[in-house]
């Protein structure tokens, strides 16, 4: 029993970290059309935005996460304006943007490491301490983690859902030209989901940095993890991102468990495989079928 | 006359190919004008180009007194020139009441809205049926029927329809054209883009002729009956 409690906790708080890069990677893909190859230094950015603020004036957990979102948010709208806007309307987008991308991540990348070294930071934003769930150890920041993807990701829900500013979100997402001519300022609509993912990104960059270290490379894990439960859920889908999120967390933590830590994601990408083979457009993606 | 839409001399096209040299199309407040003529003659075009998909390369376009021929999309539409797109173009995976409601982007949310969303249920009443239901669940008649609706949702002081009855069954045109004829009686003001002037003849109020980017005639529905000769040379028959 307590096998099981601890693979559902540490399944659970990776599932967390996972799903706040996935949805807001997912969220991207899903109205831009665009792979953001820079979505883990969105996240690198958000931890190291937090350990900066800390570091120079301390900075409570709640003051921690305000920070690393509204980094992410800045550097997300950034991106926009300075280089995916003029992009758009290339015809070849997904492929120039995704190039655009990952030069914008190395960019950044070697501009983290210039400014703070290599030197693996520990994140000062944390809560020490443990508690126990029938008979295993579970850490505070664990249940933190756990609070603030619950938190971000019905958020979004409710956003994307019960809001018009949702509403136009998932309109210029299904059909842009549609929604222009309901009067959406499409660009804007860009521009503030660039700003949402980024939120998201900056605060899932600090919570996995409480759990490791700043690096400059700490994004890299979470960015391709997040493209394989995106990939998995169907590319653009932020529900099906969410609940892959979780369920390829505990898979891997169950398999790490038991067969050992680097055993993990091999399997989940050969679990990818398998779910592409069967469903090309992934477990949530669905054909755009329109009844005749 | 003062005219509440006043386009002229629209010249406009795709990139090296223009399709519309020199067209002027006018609406008085509460009137009805149809353009009509052959598939690829520039009728969508034209709307097109009104709504500001595509650039004016000449000529002027002005709403209510609004010059808006170098104006973005969103500015049109603020302006109330709604653009009611062939084919549908639905959110096919949003439920009917939120395709409505996307409709009236630019109002509040308020009594307003609640308001033009009952006035739409009246004119099409199957629609408050599935107002759950997502449009990629809808047969052609009710998606048309949900195009209209979210035209009329918007502030619009002039109306675009595009192909209304396009691969539509004659009973189903029969209701579009019966919602279109009952808001001609409530005053609105709409310009109709039709291949098949049969339809519009009893509900517009003047018509156009539109053949290879020219408007070639321009009268009322009388005057269309009395020219059959020019109808039945640019139309084949109709």
């Amino acid at each position: 029993m307590e096998i099981i409690i601890q693979i559902i906790v540490t399944g659970l708080t990776m599932g967390s970290m996972y799903a706040l890069a996935a949805v807001g990677l997912s969220l991207i893909y899903g109205t831009l059309g665009m792979f953001n190859m820079a979505h883990g230094m969105f996240m690198t950015l958000g931890a190291y935005a937090v350990f900066t603020m800390s570091s120079a004036i301390g900075l409570p957990l709640i003051l921690g996460i305000v920070v690393a979102m509204a980094a992410g948010a800045l550097i997300g709208m950034a991106t926009h304006l300075l280089m995916v806007r003029f992009m758009l309307n290339s015809p070849e987008f997904e492929t120039n943007i995704l190039v655009a991308t990952a030069g914008l991540a190395i960019v950044l990348e070697d501009l983290v490491l210039k400014t703070y070294g290599g030197y693996p930071y520990p994140q000062p934003v944390r809560i020490e301490g443990i508690m126990r769930i029938g008979g295993v150890a579970v850490t505070y920041q664990a249940m933190v983690i756990l609070a603030v993807a619950a938190v971000c990701i019905c958020a979004v829900a409710w956003l994307l859902l019960r809001t018009k500013f949702g509403r136009a979100i998932r309109a210029t997402a299904i059909n842009r030209d549609a929604a222009q001519l309901m009067g959406v300022r499409t660009g804007t609509v860009y521009l503030q989901v660039m700003a949402l993912a980024g939120a998201l990104a900056g605060v899932a960059g600090l919570m996995i940095s409480t759990l490791t270290t700043l690096s400059p490379q700490m994004g890299g894990d979470p960015l391709l993890k997040a493209f394989v439960i995106c990939v998995v859920a169907g590319l653009g889908n932020v529900w099906g991102a969410g609940v892959c999120a979780f369920g390829l967390a505990l898979l891997e933590s169950a398999i790490g468990f038991y067969f050992g830590v680097r055993f993990g994601f091999p399997v989940m990408l050969m679990l990818v495989i398998i779910v592409l083979i069967w469903r090309p457009l992934g477990l949530f993606g669905r054909e755009k079928v329109v009844r005749l | 006359m003062s005219f509440l839409l006043d386009a002229q001399d629209i010249v406009s096209g795709y990139l090296h190919r223009p399709v519309l040299h020199g067209v002027t199309v006018q609406l008085a407040e509460g009137e009805v004008l149809s353009v009509i003529g052959p598939n690829g003659h520039g009728k969508t075009t034209l709307l097109r180009t009104l709504s500001g998909f595509l650039p004016f390369r000449g000529g002027t376009l002005s709403l209510a007194g609004k010059r808006l021929e170098t104006s973005s999309i969103f500015a049109r539409v603020e302006a109330g020139l709604v653009h009611v797109p062939q084919g549908d173009q639905l959110f096919t995976e949003m439920s009917v009441e939120e395709n409505l409601l996307m409709g009236a982007y630019l109002l509040p949310n308020g009594p307003e809205v609640d308001r033009r969303l009952d006035t739409v249920f009246t004119l099409f009443p199957r629609l408050k049926d599935r107002r759950n239901q997502p449009t990629n669940s809808l047969s052609g008649g009710e998606r048309r029927m949900v195009g209209i609706g979210r035209g009329l949702m918007a502030d619009a002081k002039v109306l675009m329809l595009d192909e209304p009855s396009l691969g539509l069954a004659p009973l189903l045109i029969e209701q579009i054209y019966e919602a279109l004829r009952a808001l001609r009686a409530g005053g609105r003001s709409f310009l109709v883009v039709e291949e098949n002037p049969s339809r519009v003849m009893a509900l517009a109020d003047r018509l156009s002729l539109m053949d290879a980017g020219h408007i070639v005639w321009s009268g009322t529905a009388d005057e269309a009956d009395e020219s059959r000769d020019i109808m039945k040379t640019y139309l084949g028959g109709h």
